[in-house]
């Protein structure tokens, strides 16, 4: 599964969205519906499940599902 | 107003507020009695075996919940997290809360809320403190238990620690939650719900179903102190 299979999955788990139909231009409070607690939730299974430690500044610029993408990928997981 | 904002007579008033707030708080931890009048054996399970947990307690509960956090939490050494709101207002709690020496975290639910949340979630997991979240903060609607706690308590896999407090003798202020002042010697009942942990992997329904739990068992228990104090909480529904 790629790195991006994978997060789309987490973030379609947290929004209740098809996983399919989650584009990167998405932003994730306006469209993908995601919330304080679910943002947490969302954070938290990144973590876990790309064994990664996201720092408070870097949560705080993902805004939408490219930020997270890009994210992942910066953290050299994009060749997983 | 104006004068309220200076950027001169701003720090003074904080000074001053932080000072009345420290006072009700050290005459609430010197005068108030406190009896735990239900639960005594989940609080005693917490004490043999200290760990984080999630402290829940209606918003207008705060002063009483003080006496039990800043007497009976302290004597048994146990860190206790407060959020304090970017606010104002919060910077008055923070500048209070630090004064008591408890780990004070900045961010609100609606301001900011999502780094409040994760950082209450690392001062759980690395810290291994023991955050206050109040359900129906910071702004209500009244004795409304918000999810967010559950979330925290998930992740973090924290349980619950639920609070029912009541005081016998206090006088209301006329804020959005009809916050508790209680009187100078009067007394506090405490009843200590079980502490519950909310498993990972919960569709949306079942944690709602949790969230409903906690509602309920949160207003059972203030329900119970108030019984043993003969008071009668007119505001609730």
């Amino acid at each position: 599964m790629s790195f991006q299979t994978k997060a789309l999955k987490i973030l379609a788990e947290i929004s209740g969205k098809d996983a399919d139909a989650i584009t990167p231009d998405m932003e994730l409070v306006a469209h993908l519906n995601i919330d304080s607690p679910q943002a947490l939730q969302l954070l938290v299974a990144l973590e876990e499940a790309f064994d990664i430690e996201i720092s408070d500044e870097d949560a705080a610029k993902m805004d939408t599902v490219q930020d997270v993408l890009g994210y992942l990928q910066n953290a050299n997981l994009g060749t997983a | 107003m104006r004068l309220i904002k200076h950027p001169r007579v701003a720090p003074v008033l904080l000074s001053v507020g932080s000072w009345i707030l420290r006072a009700i708080l050290w005459l609430s931890i010197r005068t108030l009695r406190l009896e735990v009048v239900a639960g005594r054996e989940h609080l005693q399970s917490f004490y043999d075996n200290p760990r984080p947990v999630v402290m829940s307690f209606w918003h207008n509960r705060v002063f009483l919940a003080a006496r039990f956090v800043l007497r009976d939490l302290f004597r048994e050494n146990i860190e206790v997290s407060v959020l304090a709101s970017q606010s104002r207002d919060g910077e008055l709690v923070a500048k209070t809360a630090r004064f008591w020496r408890l780990h004070t975290i900045r961010g609100s639910a609606t301001r900011g809320g999502r780094q409040a949340l994760r950082s209450l979630y690392r001062a759980i997991v690395e810290r291994g403190s023991s955050p206050v979240m109040i359900p129906d903060g910071p702004h209500g609607p009244i004795y409304e238990f918000k999810v967010g706690v559950a979330v925290l308590a998930q992740m973090t896999q924290a349980p619950i620690l639920p609070l029912g407090l009541a005081a016998r003798s206090f006088w209301r202020i006329g804020s959005w939650d009809r916050l508790i002042v209680p009187r100078p010697f009067t007394r506090i009942a405490l009843a200590v719900g079980p502490m519950q942990t909310i498993p990972r992997g919960l569709s949306t329904e079942e944690l709602e179903s949790r969230r409903q739990e906690q509602q309920n068992l949160l207003d059972e228990l203030t329900l119970q102190a108030e019984a043993a104090l003969g008071v009668d909480d007119s505001s609730r529904s």
